[in-house]
């Protein structure tokens, strides 16, 4: 029979061996855990990565169509799959960036205010040397050149979205100038009465950003104004961008109450509440479809309004590469096979990106407004494409929205934001 | 003569030490406090061994985070401009913060929706917690319907009422209905209005949740008692139930000040700080340096001057209300 002491020393040598167990699993098991895991996650993504690539993109059409219809017949001749995630446009900027720094994704669509940024920062692949020399030809060289910074190319040309006017060919003839678009806002903007719905003569794209400044830009060009001028500094307080901003004031009043996407813009045009507006022209399709407008038949595309001169914005997604992806040679395949002639004839003939290669609007079966389009493309403009352009738009969209909501004057509002757009440039070393 | 089973240790007896040579007694207390403080460090070792994996998590965590947080404060530094490299700048950012019209606004904003929240969601509270608390029929539905806002995901609920609050939304159409009229719920008056009534309609539940609790937890016969005496329905509530539910009350005030301060999902979606900026929270103003123009220095130093509001704010709250100890 043991002893009391030897009793003692055998629990106090099992209660040791307990203690000294329980504590190296407790230490050990998530530290195992942690290296497994992470060597497992390395090894599959590895295995993925071999045949597949994941594509940032913006959640508009084209990308449901890349994702629905493009990446399957990609899969079909190449073997590599391409996964799409799709971030609302207001948002992807974000996404982007935090992304880019976690090396999440292997392509990304990039907008073209974004490319300066982006490449000077070092999250883009330098394409030079990497593509086809056939396949940046394909594209307007005015095109490719937004997407080259410091003589370096970082990204391709996708989709040249112009912004075009819209209107109810029932209900009026397309305006000529700005002040025929006011005058037909005010003459056919009803409330609401007997049942039917409100109809807003001139519905905006209002939302704060870069929506509401893409509405204005066009209007500021068109009365003789500019954003900078040759030594960047902003000059949209003088007098012909002051007059632009009281246009818009008074064009605003015939908008829906609120600060409405483009999409809900394109929803009022849809169901007949809309008579005219300035949208970007992948909302042409939808527009004119049966399926999606109520008013599909009555729905006409026309040029820009005049002022002192015709002016439009040019919107252009491009497609870039992220620096650090582990799957270059698929993803530079992807890249080319978005830049073939007839993939991007398939996707602008079904109304799901601009054309950017002029071989398009040659092509046969072209929608309605391709004639309007190549038209718009002849004075269309970029925005202003600086790396800060992010907070351009923020500042900018924040004084139009002040001036058109009347929280201020609208000189006190664009004083404003040239003084704050200027400190910001000063701060960004633009006026040494 | 030793006894050597009556010395501790060698045989288990029990000796008196006075019959043991000074040497033998002084060497039995230093090995009894070498004995106690090794069983003590091999306690508090075997201790540390089994709150590690909990203290490395909290590390990671929260400690790490925050001062990496202090640390990019006193930086400047922007994500998107990388090429611009990152600048000791001390208290700049700070000083930058506290003399930007955007961040009073901001303050102001979210001092308006946390007060006039708490202003609806305590009352609205503790009434459906009185009148849940009788037993009506199907009170267990009316519970369950009446939590309902609550179990929502605060993003989709703003989605929601955002379709809802459109100038040809439901909204605006039941207001028509009942000769209102329809209202621009995008202007900041408005709009800062409809964060407050999605935020009630959300949270209110949980002041029920809390109050229901507490009259649980009041002894009926204090109110038999006062009925007894003469106390209406009124008085039986302000001098009976309030005060008991007073640590109830502090509890939802404190829990609901550092959420409503730290508003950020009803806002962003809802108004998006439009028109303007003019409706922007201090979360909403934080997520506009931080992830609009990317200058994660101001936003840092933003998200500190955020937390020392939060947290003067809830001192402030116990300091006022706090419950005196034994009442």
């Amino acid at each position: 029979m043991k002893s009391g002491s030897d009793r003692r020393q055998y629990a106090g040598l099992g209660r040791r061996r307990l203690l000294q167990q329980t504590s190296a699993l407790a230490v050990g098991a998530p530290l195992w855990r942690g290296w497994t895991g992470s060597t497992w996650h390395a090894v599959r993504r590895a295995a993925a990565s071999a045949g597949t690539i994941r594509y940032l993109a913006a959640a508009e059409d084209d990308s449901v169509y890349v994702q629905k219809v493009i990446a399957p017949q990609f899969f079909k001749e190449t073997g590599i799959t391409v996964q799409v995630d799709q971030v609302e446009y207001n948002d992807l900027y974000t996404k982007e960036i935090l992304e880019f720094r976690n090396n999440a994704y292997d392509v990304y669509q990039v907008d073209q205010v974004w490319v300066g940024a982006f490449a000077k920062s070092g999250y883009l692949m330098r394409l030079d040397g990497e593509l086809a020399p056939t396949t940046l030809a394909n594209f307007y060289p005015n095109l490719v050149k937004i997407g080259n910074v410091d003589g370096k190319q970082w990204t391709v040309p996708f989709s040249a979205i112009p912004v075009n006017y819209t209107y109810r060919k029932d209900l009026t003839s397309p305006a000529a100038t700005w002040d025929d678009a006011l005058d037909i806002a005010k003459r056919l903007t009803h409330p609401a009465s007997g049942g039917q719905p409100a109809q807003w003569g001139f519905p905006i794209r209002g939302q704060a950003g870069n929506p509401i400044t893409w509405t204005w830009l066009p209007m500021l060009w068109s009365f003789g104004g500019e954003a900078f001028d040759a030594k960047f500094r902003p000059t949209y307080n003088n007098e012909a961008a002051l007059e632009s901003v009281e246009f818009y004031r008074k064009l605003y009043q015939y908008s829906p109450p609120g600060w409405l996407s483009d999409a809900q813009v394109a929803s009022y045009m849809e169901q007949g509440q809309g008579v005219q507006t300035t949208l970007q022209m992948v909302f042409n399709a939808p527009m004119e479809s049966p399926k999606d407008a109520k008013v599909a038949d009555k729905i006409g595309f026309a040029g820009m309004p005049k002022q002192v001169t015709q002016a439009s914005i040019l919107g252009l997604w491009t497609i870039g590469i992220a620096a650090t992806t582990p799957n270059k040679a698929n993803a530079l395949k992807f890249l080319e096979y978005l830049s073939r002639p007839d993939i991007a004839t398939q996707m602008a003939l079904a109304g799901v990106t601009g054309a950017p290669q002029p071989a398009v609007y040659r092509a046969s079966g072209a929608p309605s407004f391709f004639p309007v389009l190549s038209k718009v493309l002849e004075y269309v403009r970029p925005p202003p494409l600086i790396p800060e352009a992010n907070q351009w738009f923020v500042i900018t969209g924040t004084a139009l929205q002040a001036a058109l909501s009347g929280k201020q004057s609208v000189k006190a509002a664009m004083d404003g934001a040239a003084s704050e757009v200027h400190k910001m440039l000063a701060n960004s070393g633009y006026y040494k | 003569m030793l006894n050597r089973h009556a010395v501790p240790g060698l045989a288990g007896g029990i000796r008196p030490t006075a019959c043991l040579p000074l040497r033998r007694v002084l060497s039995a207390g230093r090995f009894r406090r070498r004995h106690r403080f090794r069983f003590l460090r091999r306690r508090s070792v075997a201790g540390l061994f089994f709150i590690a994996p909990a203290l490395l998590t909290l590390a990671a965590t929260f400690v790490y985070p925050v001062c990496y947080n202090l640390w990019l404060s006193l930086h400047s530094y922007n994500l998107s401009e990388l090429y611009l490299g990152i600048h000791f700048v001390g208290l700049q950012n700070y000083a930058a913060e506290l003399g930007d019209p955007y961040f009073w606004s901001a303050l102001r904003n979210s001092l308006i929706i946390t007060l006039a929240s708490l202003a609806l969601e305590l009352p609205i509270g503790m009434a459906l917690a009185l009148i849940l608390y009788r037993r009506i029929r199907w009170n267990g539905f009316f519970r369950f319907l009446i939590i309902l806002p609550l179990l929502l995901i605060p993003a989709v609920t703003a989605y929601m009422w955002r379709f809802m609050f459109q100038y040809d939304g439901i909204v605006n159409y039941i207001l028509s209905l009942i000769h209102v009229g329809a209202v621009n719920w995008a202007k900041t008056a408005t709009g800062l209005l409809s964060v407050i009534i999605v935020t009630v309609w959300e949270n209110a539940p949980f002041s029920l949740i809390i109050f229901l609790a507490g009259l649980q937890s009041v002894d009926p016969e204090l109110w038999a008692a006062a009925k007894v005496d003469g106390a209406g329905p009124v008085r039986r509530f302000l001098h009976v139930t309030l005060p008991l539910m007073r640590p109830f009350v502090l509890v939802v005030i404190v829990i609901r000040t550092m959420d409503l301060l730290r508003l950020f999902d009803e806002g962003y979606i809802l108004t998006g700080g439009a028109p303007a900026r003019t409706t922007e929270t201090l979360s909403q103003l934080v997520y506009t340096s931080t992830f609009t123009y990317f200058n994660v220095g101001q936003g840092s130093a933003l998200a500190v001057v955020e937390g020392l509001i939060v947290i003067a704010a809830v001192l402030s709250c116990f300091l006022t209300l706090g419950v005196r100890q034994g009442t």
